[in-house]
């Protein structure tokens, strides 16, 4: 199930908020976190059912594992349980996630024919394993409080969580699952939950959807772009992917919000940054600290001197970009982080000056153009589209991303209230004016955070989310117009 | 900030929400767009668009006992036509652009809705006969408005697309007193014909020429006869009672060029023969095939690309199919390809386009 979907919105967010809330109100608390633990399950294996054997057979081996490294005394065993429990992860990770992936470049290598299986990749899988791996590491090393199963469960699949993140830790979440002032209903909490969920279902859906659409058009006949189409396509892709995942992770957040249960920050105004390294303490926040806490400081993190530390970073981006995907096209963009914010760390130590919008525009075209390889199905892919970024000359828009545009409900509204001429003679405009619009929006505006913390409850919010809910619930289900005229 | 003053503030939000939003549902189901839950009200006038959402509901709501289905080749008939000639009440359930399984699962949705159905005229598209027999084009097909489900309704009835492109055509048509679409102007449309038109999408020079012809294989074969059997044989074995008029549309001579120069003519006549040969088992199939109009196809002025004629060229078939000209039979069926193969391959395309342009 999806956050922006009808059902979510009018049937089970609803109904888990009331059940969780009159089951604590009775206080059932452990029946209520059964609820919670239950109705995270039904989220999960909406769309395959086949998901939950392997979400719960995952949670199953992790919990015992876990608590059995905690009540072990013998460090063999302990290392042994470890071992198979940080194994049993990644195996799971690289049958699911990369296996085809490996056999496809043994086959290509070794001129083989090694059957690959084709297996479609379980949702949020990446998440909930690296959720689990944490745990299990804070159990071996002891850094951990004893939990129920049920209360892991309901850590690990927690929905608001459980898809796309933020990747959350055991001790910032069971600890808010135990604490009963938290299990009662808070008014303030449920309006600003809902004022985060508003704002994030629009972005995914008004914002990142739309931009999705020219994209996939872009990518689709990348050889007829020219250089100001490639750019257009590379900026909507960047700003796509970040109102995508922003905006559900602000969804989460609103949703954790209501529950009274808060989650990490995962977006930080990313586009704001002056520079790379900058930009992945702003961006997919929880994955940076995840990284840093099990990879680059137990590597030696800065301690071991200029060239260990770039070692360690560019070893964290390598993995980063292993764990985006199984491509080679995320691996070379995990290189190229890795490298850009081992240079962009040598600028700050060096405290080369440029001004700052300088700096925050040479970091937005930086991160846009790796977004563009990120976003290829294949490197020649990528370069191909680069390629046309560079020679593909100046000339006008490509007509297929502006008729789509053209297209949209929001655009032929304002056709109708007089800017239909402007827009005949100038039809490149409209497409031009949303994109600087949303870009502006990336540079100048607060992000959803600090919008909910000094969020105000007056009717002009109210009309602000009204309208943010209603037309993003109206653009859910639009009509495909069949344009293939041709058969 | 006051916990009351905040619920007090939720709950202002929450009922404007709901107050909002029950606009647009109550209006959609009132005036039901694409007769999704009713009949078109009398009092006003509907636009009939956008097949894919409206067939549905023409095909649950109308009073009919014929179909005209098929791809984009059917859009510009005209039922009045076929209701002159056959003494039917015809409605067109055209699906611009569909595979076979789109289209078999389309009339399928309306031969089992409540009428007594007699008849069916169906254009069978040649292009596709290759493609695997569950190939769909399209991936976002309404299918809440083909179920009987009311849950998923709200696709419909919470869709800023259906009041813009649905609901406003309809009150805009009622208050100007333009009056309904009829059957017959229904997803028809009139393009630019003649040479320059096609030209402007077939890019003949461009076409690489195959050196020989390309093989009709065992694969081949069963990939027709599959595509046949599950979307058209097994269909029309489930309505004995109903005839289907089928035929094969006549593509212009730029499609037979297209097949000449790809090496794929021969493989085109095979697929043919193999599908003719299991529709002709079904006896309440009646079969066409306007491969030999070889003056209306080799006529430019009648198409508007290499496969799109005029209206006029729908009527025509019509009449030939009212007077069974043109009927394939068992005994004419190989004879029949194998002079239209002739012609197609001895054709001077070369000289043709040369005079042409």
């Amino acid at each position: 199930m999806l956050f922006n979907s009808y059902i979510f919105i009018f049937l089970f967010l609803p109904l888990t908020l009331l059940g969780y809330f009159t089951l604590n109100r009775f206080r059932q608390y452990r029946v209520a976190l059964l609820f919670l633990v239950s109705m995270s399950f039904w989220f999960y294996g909406y769309n395959n059912i086949n998901y939950l054997f392997i979400l719960s057979i995952s949670i199953i081996i992790n919990y015992l594992l876990g608590s059995a490294m905690l009540k072990l005394s013998c460090s063999l065993f302990k290392r042994i349980s470890f071992l198979f429990a940080i194994a049993f992860n990644l195996g799971i990770l690289f049958y699911f996630k990369y296996y085809d992936f490996f056999i496809n470049n043994i086959n290509s290598v070794l001129d083989a024919n090694f059957p690959i299986l084709r297996i479609a990749l379980p949702l949020g899988i990446s998440f909930y394993t690296f959720q689990q791996v944490s745990f299990v590491i804070d159990c071996y090393k002891s850094d951990c409080e004893k939990y129920s199963l049920l209360e892991y469960a309901a850590y690990v699949s927690f929905f608001s969580q459980l898809i796309a993140g933020p990747i959350v830790y055991h001790e910032e979440l069971i600890p808010q699952f135990r604490n009963i002032s938290k299990r009662k209903i808070c008014f303030t909490n449920l309006s600003k939950g809902l004022y985060a969920f508003a704002l994030g279902l629009a972005k995914k859906v008004l914002l990142a959807d739309t931009l999705s659409q020219i994209v996939v058009l872009g990518y689709s006949d990348i050889n007829s772009l020219n250089s100001v189409s490639a750019l257009i396509v590379m900026i909507c892709y960047s700003l796509q992917i970040y109102f995508d995942f922003s905006g559900y992770c602000d969804m989460a957040y609103g949703i954790g919000y209501m529950m009274n249960i808060e989650l990490p920050q995962n977006f930080n105004s990313p586009y704001k940054s002056q520079s790379v390294s900058e930009f992945w303490e702003r961006w997919h926040m929880t994955l940076t600290r995840f990284f840093t806490r099990y990879i680059y400081i137990p590597l030696g993190g800065n301690r071991r001197g200029q060239i260990r530390t770039n070692i360690n970073i560019f070893i964290v981006f390598f993995i980063s970009g292993i764990w985006h995907g199984a491509n080679w096209t995320f691996i070379l963009w995990g290189i190229i982080h890795g490298l850009m914010t081992i240079i962009s760390k040598f600028r700050i130590k060096h405290r080369l000056s440029t001004p700052k919008i300088f700096k925050q525009l040479i970091t937005f075209a930086l991160v846009t153009l790796s977004w563009s390889i990120f976003r290829a199905s294949s490197i020649s892919e990528a370069f191909l589209l680069i390629k046309q970024l560079f020679t593909g000359g100046l000339g006008p828009i490509h007509t297929s991303l502006i008729s789509y545009f053209e297209k949209l409900v929001e655009t032929n509204i304002l056709y109708h209230i007089g800017l239909g001429s402007i827009f005949t003679n100038l039809p490149w405009l409209p497409l031009t004016l949303f994109i600087v619009t949303v870009l502006c929006c990336c540079f100048v505006l607060k992000n959803t955070q600090e919008k909910v913390s000094v969020m105000k409850f007056t009717n002009r919010t109210i009309i602000s989310i009204v309208l943010l809910l209603v037309w993003s619930i109206l653009s859910l289900s639009g009509i495909s117009e069949f344009i293939y005229f041709n058969f | 900030m006051n916990e009351q003053t905040a619920k007090k503030w939720y709950i202002k939000c929450l009922v404007t929400l709901v107050i909002i939003l029950i606009f647009p549902i109550s209006i959609t189901i009132i005036i039901d767009p694409y007769f999704h839950f009713h009949k078109p009200l009398p009092c006003l006038s509907y636009r009939l668009y956008e097949e894919r959402y409206i067939n549905s509901g023409i095909a649950k709501h109308f009073k009919y006992n014929a179909i005209i289905t098929g791809s984009s080749m059917t859009q510009n008939f005209k039922t009045s036509e076929l209701d002159a000639f056959f003494g039917t009440t015809s409605i067109k359930l055209p699906l611009s652009g569909a595979s076979y399984k789109e289209l078999s699962d389309n009339l399928d949705y309306a031969l089992s809705q409540d009428n007594d159905i007699k008849m069916v005229l169906w254009a069978l598209d040649y292009n596709d006969l290759l493609k695997e027999y569950n190939y769909m084009r399209y991936d976002s097909h309404p299918y809440y408005l083909y179920d009987n489900s009311y849950w998923n309704d709200i696709s419909y009835l919470l869709n800023k697309d259906v009041l813009y492109h649905g609901i406003l055509p309809v009150l805009t048509m009622t208050l100007t007193g333009t009056p309904s679409t009829s059957m017959d102007e229904y997803s028809s449309f009139k393009l630019e014909t003649g040479y320059d038109s096609i030209m402007d999408e077939y890019k003949r020079k461009q076409i690489s020429r195959s050196p020989q012809n390309k093989l009709f294989d065992e694969t081949n074969r069963e990939t027709v006869a599959k595509t046949i059997t599950y979307n058209i044989i097994n269909l029309v074995n489930r309505y004995p009672d109903v005839d289907f008029y089928i035929f094969y549309p006549p593509y212009s001579i730029c499609y037979w060029d297209k097949l000449q120069l790809l090496g794929e003519m021969e493989m085109q006549f095979e697929a043919t023969r193999v599908a003719t040969e299991l529709l002709l088992e079904c006896p309440n199939i009646k079969l066409y095939n306007f491969f030999e109009c070889y003056d209306m196809i080799c006529n430019l002025n009648n198409y508007s690309d290499t496969i799109h004629y005029t209206a006029e060229i729908n009527s025509q078939i019509l009449k030939w199919i009212s007077n069974d000209d043109y009927l394939v039979t068992k005994d004419n069926y190989l004879n029949t390809l194998k002079n239209q193969l002739d012609f197609y391959k001895k054709f001077d395309y070369d000289t043709f386009f040369k005079e042409a342009s």
